[in-house]
């Protein structure tokens, strides 16, 4: 896979973690600043790594998220438990598509489908805030044709959204034709720019290209969009052009055609009266006369045949380059079309008088989009709302990465706004930063912004002091959005201009604020910046200017701004310090650790032939120095090898909070599922363990989860009825205990009853009369776990307890772990996995039986003793010792093996005591060796058959060790 | 060879790719009055489009493709 692919999607997976996390941290509390920067800084950086694929759809879900949460973090909309519901599924679409792109490299099937269908959801959250706007017609949200609704609605005739003003400058040719065909229904109008990314032609683009082979193209227009420089500052590889494409598809068609620069294009599709532009030099008006007197009544009639033969004459008549040919040319147009338009005729017919045109009123009325009533004194909050929205928007993003999508999203906010405001001059303005780069356009539109902003607060309702106090925390605002940008981890390539664009806004704020005296210290700030590629210095003059506000802004009804004023110290002191941890983390491919391990098993295997190479030196070639040196030397090899595996195993150690953390989530889902009220308290995520162990841990843990929420956990009622609180409270602890960590799931719900387990074991034959006898709570509850216990039916009258409880401990079985109940009816459960650290090296007590050594795993052996042989007793055909008051039932290992009989009956009796599956037994063996690490290989093959041993471990001296499979062996008695 | 280095002319004709813009630009600046012959050209691509656009050299040949020529010309002779 694309290496760049696989970091963003392993990056993108803990940045959907954390969000969890966040969304789960906010429900508690939905206002807490940190946690909803946290979030919104996690979407923005997934959104934006996303660009760099061609997953529209992700990145349109990931974006929409993003606005929401903008508008939360502004405090604007609050998050409910239903939103979170909201957001936590798009999350996990977004998983779930990062699986996809993992697994085939692409999203999967219906992805904008359901792409539109989370981000529509997302964006409906914004109600009334201005951000819906940039949805619908905005060209990178509609890439797929079924989305551009909008469009499609009324194909026909598109609301009338303003031409470009370059449209003029299309041949009349090109137009007329166009006209021609759109009138007749043959053809649509749409008009694309296209200001290609400077670096595209690095990516293989060839815009022009592109747009050469736009869907029924009538004409295509190319120039620069600044003047070109001298040619030896002039770099081919920048792509300067601008190009400009009038066409005969729909929106929807070229939409389509440009998905993959949604945001460098902005495709307008216009009503073909549009078209309509008359133009040349002014001619005579004499000869038009007759015409002009008859023109009005043969449109009046509907005599589009007479006017067109009216028409005729007067064309050639007239140098065709003359304004009233243009116009007459036309009128012959739109006479011709099926069904003229008389109102447009009738324009044009005074357009030969006057030699001026003016496109009628459509007929249909436009849409309403900027046609607010004029501002009113109740308006006023929401126009500033508006603009401040506005403003944080253009201030949020970096010069490098400022969307067109957003500017014209931002334009047509502003739009509306002005023309509430009747401020037809600023409109101008708008239009005139649109036609600028991007980046200069940012600047210039966030310039209008703070000036109206400015201008709107003189006559707002806002008292005087009130208005400056606001004034300053807008500016703290757009202070604390700089601060975040520049301590957000960049990109070489893009930190420039991010460092530029804060400048200009920090630089903005200074002069609103009337700080010209800083921005000689800003400017220092910057270039100190500049050499040291950090943003420290600009953050920590901002941290002054923040400091020089905060006291003055003293508003008791804005206390975001005075709680936000000591956080960003903490929280920008803790990225910057999170970034200078990232650079000293390394992500490795599991594979290489896994190779260094087995590397380091190789070692131990040779290291552990040392000794008996230092016996040989002693007995064979009796050369006790040489031996002593070896003996020495083996000590430091040992020692190293042993730090070496350790520091190795170190490398393969994980916080079980990675399979905690799923667990707050599911809780959460299935208790409003249920309808329960669960708490869940998690205890020592940081405990660490091995890789291995952790993966096959998840499965089992949400098991034992979802066991405790489905049927130990009461519903609330009964909770009540049982003077117990309605809250039921679910444990998870972790917890290290020398070389294994325990891992609890513990519930305070209504417990096991281990009669009822005794009975149905029995009924089932896992037990018989005598065990059932002998049996007693502690080890009934253990039954539960026994395969063939559980199935369908007992569900419900073991409270579930037994469902797939085998499964567990198969599972767990095989990470070489262990899996004990306790539990008191009416109380709770507690389910405990013992679990080994580390499953690469297991340490293994030898001991000889019938002349053979085997390995015993260390972690069942609670003790070794030496018994007389009159102390075995015997109960039937049972041998059993009493050790400590606890009857231990013997088993012979030669025996069960099938080895030697020892030749001569033994005084004493070695017992090697082990628990197996909470049970004591006591194996009988002829000596005790020392324990020993090995790397246990499990029986593969025709081995692969004896179930008595469990796997095989090779000795230094070269011998293989079968370890026993004591589970097995315990079936024998 | 889509572009072809004569005396006094550079001869593009096919698809000019995105390679023979420096090569262009470079010819073009140590022979500041060579010509441009387009006839055979069939596209040119977006870097090379630009090089003749910022430097304006005199075509000795306009693009035989009507569709071509009908944006090309008006790109290249636009004052900026």
């Amino acid at each position: 896979m694309d290496p760049m692919l696989e970091a963003f999607i392993s990056e993108s997976r803990d940045l959907l973690e954390a969000a969890g996390r966040c969304f789960l941290a906010l429900e508690q509390n939905p206002e807490d600043p940190e946690q909803l920067n946290d979030l919104f800084r996690s979407m923005h950086t997934i959104k934006g790594s996303s660009g760099l694929f061609e997953i529209p759809a992700l990145t349109r879900v990931v974006h929409a998220a993003e606005d929401v949460l903008d508008v939360i973090r502004d405090g604007e909309l609050r998050l409910d438990s239903a939103m979170i519901d909201l957001f936590l599924d798009a999350m996990d679409q977004v998983g779930t598509w990062l699986d996809d792109l993992e697994a085939g490299g692409s999203l999967g099937e219906g992805a904008p489908e359901i792409s539109d269908e989370l981000s529509g959801r997302l964006r409906a959250l914004l109600g009334e805030s201005p951000e819906p706007a940039t949805t619908a017609p905005q060209p990178q949200a509609a890439p797929e044709p079924e989305s551009g609704a909008a469009v499609t609605a009324s194909p026909a005739v598109p609301a009338r959204v303003e031409a470009p003003e370059w449209l003029d400058s299309v041949p009349e040719a090109a137009r007329l034709a166009l006209y021609c065909r759109a009138a007749g229904g043959e053809a649509r109008v749409t008009v694309v720019e296209y200001l290609p990314d400077p670096q595209c032609f690095f990516s293989g683009d060839d815009p022009l290209l592109t747009t050469l082979q736009a869907p029924e193209r009538c004409w295509l227009g190319v120039d620069a969009r600044e003047p070109w420089p001298e040619i030896a500052a002039f770099d081919p590889y920048q792509c300067r052009l601008r190009l400009r494409l009038l066409s005969g598809a729909g929106s929807e068609v070229l939409q389509e055609h440009f998905r993959y620069v949604p945001e460098e294009v902005s495709i307008t599709e216009l009503q073909e009266q549009q078209l309509v532009m008359p133009a040349g030099e002014p001619g005579e008006a004499r000869i038009y006369q007759g015409f002009l007197d008859t023109a009005p009544g043969l449109i009046e009639a509907g005599d589009w045949a007479g006017l067109r033969a009216a028409i005729e004459p007067l064309l050639e008549l007239g140098a065709p380059g003359l304004y009233q040919s243009s116009a007459l040319r036309w009128l012959r147009a739109v006479a011709g079309a099926p069904g003229p338009d008389a109102a447009l005729a009738a324009a044009l017919v005074g357009a030969v008088a006057t030699g001026e045109f003016a496109l009628p009123e459509a007929v249909e009325p436009a849409v309403p989009e900027g046609g607010q009533p004029p501002a009113t004194e109740g308006m006023r909050g929401e126009v500033r709302e508006l603009l401040q929205a506005q403003a944080k928007l253009l201030s949020l993003h970096g010069e490098g990465g400022f969307p067109q999508g957003n500017l014209q999203a931002v334009a047509r906010v502003l739009r509306g706004v002005l023309s509430g405001l009747e401020e037809t001059a600023l409109l101008a303005e708008v239009e005139q930063a649109l036609s600028l780069p991007p980046a200069e356009a940012a600047t210039a539109l966030s310039r209008l912004v703070l000036g109206l902003l400015e201008g709107e607060g003189d006559t707002g309702p806002a008292g005087e002091t009130e208005e400056a106090s606001q004034q300053q925390a807008e500016a703290m605002e757009l202070l604390q959005a700089q601060k975040t940008l520049l301590s957000m981890p960049a990109r070489l390539e893009t930190w420039e201009g991010i460092l530029a664009s804060a400048e200009r806004v920090i630089r903005e704020v200074l002069t609103a604020l009337g700080r010209q005296d800083q921005v000689a210290s800003l400017e220092q700030a910057v270039a100190l910046a500049h050499r040291q590629h950090g943003g420290a210095p600009v953050r920590e003059l901002l941290e002054t200017i923040c400091t020089q506000l905060t006291p003055r802004a003293v508003e008791p009804e804005r206390p975001a701004t005075q709680g936000q004023a000591p956080a960003p110290a903490t929280d920008n002191g803790g990225t910057g310090r999170e970034r200078r941890q990232a650079s000293t983390v390394l992500k490795v491919d599991q594979a290489r650790i896994d190779t260094l391990m087995d590397l380091v098993g190789e070692l131990v295997v040779a290291k552990n032939a040392l000794p008996y190479l230092a016996r040989q030196a002693e007995e064979e070639f009796e050369c006790a120095p040489l031996a002593k040196a070896i003996k020495s030397q083996y000590a430091v090899i040992n020692r190293i090898a042993e730090e070496l595996q350790a520091a190795v195993m170190q490398v393969r150690m994980v916080p079980v909070s990675s399979v905690f953390q799923r667990f707050p989530r599911l809780v959460r889902d299935l208790s409003r599922k249920l309808d329960k009220k669960i708490r869940l308290v998690m205890e020592g995520e940081e405990t660490e363990i091995d890789k291995n162990v952790v993966e096959d841990l998840p499965d089992p843990l949400v098991h034992l989860v979802r066991n405790s929420i489905d049927h130990g956990i009461e519903a609330p009622g009964e909770r009540e009825a049982a003077g117990k609180p309605v809250e039921g409270t679910i444990t998870l602890r972790a917890t290290q205990l020398d070389d294994q960590v325990l891992i609890e799931v513990s519930d305070d719900g209504k417990g096991i009853d281990p009669e009822v387990i005794k009975r149905k074991a029995y009924e089932k034959g896992l037990i018989d009369e005598e065990r059932l006898d002998r049996i007693d709570d502690r080890e009934a509850l253990q039954l539960i776990l026994a395969p063939g216990f559980s199935t369908a039916e007992q569900v419900t009258d073991l409270s579930g307890r037994g469902v797939g409880m085998d499964v567990v401990n198969t599972m767990v079985g095989r990470i070489g772990g262990s899996v004990s109940v306790e539990s008191r009816p009416g109380h709770g459960t507690t389910i405990r996995l013992a679990l080994p650290l580390s499953m690469a090296v297991t340490r293994v007590m030898m001991v000889d039986a019938g002349g053979d050594s085997f390995g015993v795993p260390l972690e069942a052996i609670t003790e070794t003793v030496k018994v007389p042989a009159e102390a075995i007793r015997r109960v039937k055909q049972r041998e059993l010792v009493v050790l400590r008051d606890r009857l231990i039932p013997l088993l012979y290992l030669h025996r069960v093996l099938e080895l030697a009989e020892p030749a001569q009956p033994r005084e004493e009796v070695a017992v090697l005591v082990v628990r197996v599956e909470g049970q004591e037994l006591g194996l009988v063996v002829d000596r005790f060796h020392a324990g020993m690490d090995v790397i246990l290989k499990p029986l593969e093959g025709i081995l692969g058959g004896f179930r008595q041993f469990s796997g095989t471990a090779l000795l230094g001296d070269g011998r293989v060790l079968l370890v026993l499979n004591l589970m097995e062996l315990q079936r024998c008695l | 060879m889509p572009v072809s280095y004569k005396k006094t002319v550079a001869v593009l004709e096919g698809i000019c790719s995105v390679e023979e813009a420096e090569g262009l630009l470079e010819w073009l600046v140590q022979h500041p009055r060579g010509k441009v012959n387009l006839k055979h050209c069939e596209h040119l691509h977006s870097a090379v489009l630009q090089v003749l656009m910022a430097l304006r050299p005199t075509l000795s040949a306009p693009p035989a493709d009507p569709d071509m020529a009908a944006w090309l010309l008006p790109a290249i002779n636009t004052p900026d």
